[in-house]
């Protein structure tokens, strides 16, 4: 049977899982059955609810594990993915398998499917959240569309709608590859890594500034002034003051820009999704959206070593501004499109905006600012 | 579609797909040797047992020391190549084929002189949190680099990377050892540039190495992907040396 294949395809590699709503490796040569399966499925979903649309592994093993619940973690995924193979083709309508306009409210629906069955579902989930394999999707990117993702962000940060939907996509598409995480992941790294250095060689400036007497004797102690320098030694002459590094510069930018990448936006999402049921953006595309917001931060920091004041606070604020343009103007559509009562969205955009101004002044304050 | 070219089970963690790719290499009087070896091995003396461990990581620390070939493009950097099939030198193969045995005794003892060292010069009372620093970082980050390649598709193993990018640091070692003999001298602020450029020395012979073995396993188009955070992770490395 032609299903049995594909659902091996599918069932071997990927399991079930939860964050997915289109099938990664979508096969053009199965589309035409896919096709016929579609419309039979179609009149099946008219005939049940709204529950079929979704995740429909879930609650075919609701049904069936009630009396067997496997061991270990190896023994439960390998039961869900035996599980889902030659059921999930049954129920599963064709929107999820080809890309299609509706593929949005899927994603939507899948999410609020999962919320209606949590009892048997979370265990599942969390099982397959330490399965390195249901995060293939999120990377599953070439080095051009990464390349097109950072451009888009410095040159059309302004234009509405236009991050989301015209360069990440949704959802998983033939042109559009969907959210990502590689991008959010190592540029909030590579940001740690250069808050962690030029705050040091900020504060190094400083110190060399301040003890010198004039302005001549600070461009000696900078060494040749050339960028290679990028960081700061542990110890300087005999004959001045020790410059100690400051490990916590590190330390700190890790605290404050994972949180803003990973834990913002997550709460977010889970506010909207869940407190407010505004089902409008997916956790994936969420952190993809605040990881890349993270790009223009990149030159500012190398950028705020100059020693002056007011640099920095020009530089860091013309950032912040690029990056707010960019979250919220990608979100403010679906979420109020999603509002009901148009009461509740407007009070989430005016947080992130003020998450964002908060951001600006901790990176201020903690790494560029020096008193006197 | 990548197609796991190991004994199946989980992907990251299968040392068995190496071996299976090199016994087919393998002739039939050392099959034969290599089925009674359980046998053999029980009779000879301790020390042929330690050296032959010893001898595996001598000649994988050597060969990660190959100096660079100047006639290939990027200066030996075939990992960013970007063509389907790099085409490797008889060294970079020679590194290829001895890198695939993996071990990880190599990369332990690499991490632990560099620890070693570095929290020798620390400040009085942070010589712990020194070492602790530079070791969870090594492995952590070799951890997270290996993650990311298999993430992209990449078909490597998960010790074999880690072996790969443990041995890579031993460069990095190296070059602690004669930063902490730069110190010595009184060279006053030049001593910060000549540091910065032995690290940057041991930087590209470190990643030189390691982005060859790592670029050959994962698809052309995402080869940078995979190769930068190897970059990334030397980096960091060096920065260590650097500010301890």
């Amino acid at each position: 049977m032609m299903n049995s294949s594909t659902n091996d395809n599918i069932g071997d590699d990927f399991g079930a899982n939860p964050f997915r709503s289109v099938d990664v490796f979508y096969d053009e040569s199965d589309a035409q059955n896919q096709h016929q399966q579609s419309q039979q499925q179609q009149q099946q979903q008219q005939q049940q609810p709204t529950n079929s649309f979704s995740y429909p592994m879930m609650t075919t093993n609701n049904n069936s594990n009630n009396g067997m619940m496997p061991s270990g973690p190896m023994d439960n995924m390998n039961m869900n993915m035996n599980m889902a193979s030659p059921l999930q083709f049954q129920q599963q309508p064709a929107g999820l398998m080809a890309p299609s306009p509706q593929l949005q409210p899927m994603a939507q629906q899948q999410q609020q499917q999962q919320q209606q069955q949590p009892t048997t579902s979370w265990w599942g989930n969390i099982l397959m959240c330490l399965n390195l394999d249901s995060y293939k999707m999120y990377f599953d990117i070439d080095a051009d569309d990464i390349v097109t993702r950072i451009r888009a962000v410095i040159l059309h940060f302004y234009k509405p709608e236009h991050f989301r939907n015209n360069v990440v996509g949704p959802v998983k598409t033939a042109e559009l590859k969907g959210p990502d995480l590689y991008g959010p992941f190592w540029i909030t790294m590579t940001l740690i890594f250069i808050l962690g250095v030029t705050a040091n060689f900020h504060a190094f400036i400083h110190h060399t500034t301040s003890i010198h007497t004039g302005g001549s004797s600070s461009s000696n102690s900078n060494g040749g002034g050339n960028t290679t320098t990028t960081t700061t030694p542990s110890t300087t002459t005999a004959a001045e003051d020790e410059f100690d590094y400051d490990i916590n510069h590190l330390l700190n930018a890790a605290y404050i820009c994972c949180g803003f990448v990973f834990v913002l936006p997550t709460t977010l999402w889970i506010t909207t999704q869940c407190c407010m049921s505004m089902k409008a953006l997916t956790l994936a595309e969420w952190v993809c959206l605040y990881g890349y917001s993270l790009v223009p931060f990149l030159p500012v920091a190398v950028l705020c070593i100059i020693p002056f004041a007011i640099v920095s606070w020009v530089l860091l604020a013309v950032a912040t501004a690029v990056s707010v343009l960019l979250v919220v103007r990608n979100v403010a559509h679906p979420l109020l499109a999603n509002d009901v009562g148009q009461a509740k969205a407007p009070p989430v955009i005016l947080i992130i905006l003020g998450a964002h101004v908060v951001f600006f002044l901790f990176l201020k304050f903690a790494f560029f600012h020096h008193s006197g | 579609m990548m197609q796991p070219n190991n004994g199946g089970g989980p992907q990251w963690a299968n040392p068995q797909g190496t071996q299976q790719q090199h016994a087919t290499a393998v002739s039939l009087a050392q099959q034969e040797d290599a089925f009674f070896a359980p046998l053999s091995t029980l009779d000879e003396p301790v020390r042929e047992t330690i050296m032959r461990d010893v001898r595996s990581v001598a000649s994988k620390l050597k060969v990660v020391l190959l100096p660079m070939d100047r006639t290939i493009p990027y200066g030996g950097y075939a990992g960013v190549s970007q063509t389907e099939n790099i085409e490797l030198t008889d060294r970079d193969k020679q590194i290829i084929e001895s890198l695939r045995d993996w071990d990880l005794w190599g990369p332990l003892i690499v991490c632990l002189g560099l620890a070693v060292l570095l929290s020798f010069n620390a400040p009085v009372g942070q010589a712990s949190l020194v070492f602790a620093t530079v070791f969870c970082a090594v492995w952590l980050g070799a951890a997270v680099v290996t993650i990311n390649t298999q993430l992209l598709g990449g078909t490597i193993s998960f010790f074999q990377s880690v072996c790969v990018l443990g041995y890579g640091v031993f460069p990095m070692t190296m070059a602690a050892v004669v930063v902490l003999l730069f110190k010595m001298l009184p060279l006053g602020v030049f001593s910060v540039l000549v540091e910065v450029a032995v690290l940057f020395v041991a930087f590209l012979w470190s990643t030189r190495a390691s982005s060859v073995f790592i670029g050959q396993y994962i698809v052309a188009s995402r080869r940078v992907l995979a190769v930068f955070p190897v970059l990334f992770f030397y980096t960091f490395l060096a920065w260590l040396v650097l500010l301890f």
